[in-house]
């Protein structure tokens, strides 16, 4: 018995969401071992970020959702992941983001990317509302999820230090 | 897309070699968490290990193979892990065991090693592959003799040494 994952592809105006593949695991390590990771517990080494991105891979299969890659539309390139994150220790699985390279900022390309996994979200698995944790020190991630039209929750140290919540919701009335 | 995301099953008599399931998190984080780590890269905390329980499944997703969870029969408590790893920085595709505690000494290492030698020979075209084991570790080195593995040469993994074992062609067995 071969247990499959149906990962989900689907386009934006100038990205494709789509399964991460081995194809990623280049720009991915290279986040993951610069600067950019600070906030996700980097920058880490070669051997730390191939388990890191290969769990996101493998959320997938055990949660039946998880973090998309983020690619250009014209020429499949990764450029960041967008999903929802959701290890052992959080109660609800968390809206996450990011972009590989700095290049790729100062695009639309992040809240192009988080308007259409939101909605997937929201559409295809009927989700009212998803949480993001945001390092108070990490403006670009807290202006992009205000942008998003994401509220401000509360102050989260205890699950995630220095973190503060912001919740996605649904169009439509707020339950 | 459809990802060939998840360890197929495979029987041996007293050992069931398959996927993740969210129920073994315990027994892998307990393992995880002691000594019996040491030469694979623990001891590591809970959150370290919720890392590599995921990634354990998500190489097979990235890899269309990977480590199966060994499942034991009798009891379905899980035994340990046993398969192909082929991680970022690996040479080559590596044949791996981890036994959990209570379960050594009871041949269940080389039953799982070879059942999943024998299916990555013939499913996944992995045959002759290595196994990376510290030098220290002697009862893997015992089990890597015991599979008619021979020792290769002195090598490394992510900068720890460790000698490269050779198994011999498992698609005819």
């Amino acid at each position: 018995m071969v247990v499959a994952v149906d990962i989900p592809r689907f386009e934006t105006e100038r990205l494709i969401l789509r399964a991460p593949g081995v194809a990623d695991t280049a720009p991915m390590l290279g986040f993951l071992a610069s600067d950019r990771a600070e906030f996700y517990g980097g920058p880490m080494n070669a051997s730390d970020g191939w388990h890191k991105f290969s769990a996101y891979v493998g959320q997938w299969v055990l949660r039946g959702y998880g973090m998309f890659s983020v690619a250009l539309r014209d020429t499949d390139q990764c450029i960041g992941m967008a999903g929802p994150f959701h290890p052992d220790h959080f109660d609800e699985p968390e809206m996450s983001w990011l972009l590989t390279s700095a290049e790729f900022e100062r695009k639309g390309y992040a809240a192009e990317a988080c308007r259409g996994v939101l909605d997937h979200l929201f559409t295809t698995h009927g989700w009212r509302s998803v949480i993001s944790y945001i390092d108070r020190a990490n403006a670009p991630s807290r202006q992009l999820a205000e942008r998003l039209g994401a509220r401000f929750e509360a102050a989260v140290d205890d699950l995630v230090p220095n973190c503060d919540s912001y919740r996605h919701f649904a169009a439509g009335p707020a339950a | 897309m459809i990802a060939p995301s998840h360890a197929p099953v495979v029987e041996t008599e007293d050992l069931i070699l398959r996927g993740y399931r969210e129920e073994d998190f315990e027994a892998f984080a307990g393992f995880g968490a002691s000594e019996r780590a040491k030469f694979v890269g623990g001891p590591q905390d809970r959150w370290g290990s919720w890392r590599s329980f995921m990634a354990g499944i998500g190489h097979w997703t990235l890899r269309g193979y990977g480590m199966w969870m060994v499942e034991h029969r009798a009891t379905g408590k899980v035994a340990g892990r046993v398969g192909m790893i082929f991680n970022d920085g690996w040479d080559e595709p590596e044949l791996g065991w981890h036994i959990y505690d209570g379960f050594e000494g009871k041949g269940y290492a080389y039953q799982a090693t070879i059942a999943a030698r024998r299916y990555s020979a013939r499913h996944f075209g992995l045959d002759r592959v290595i196994s990376y084991i510290d030098p220290e570790n002697t009862r893997s080195v015992a089990l890597a003799e015991r599979l008619d593995a021979s020792f290769e040469r002195a090598g490394e993994v992510l900068g720890h040494p460790c000698q490269v074992w050779r198994h011999p062609s498992a698609e005819a067995q």
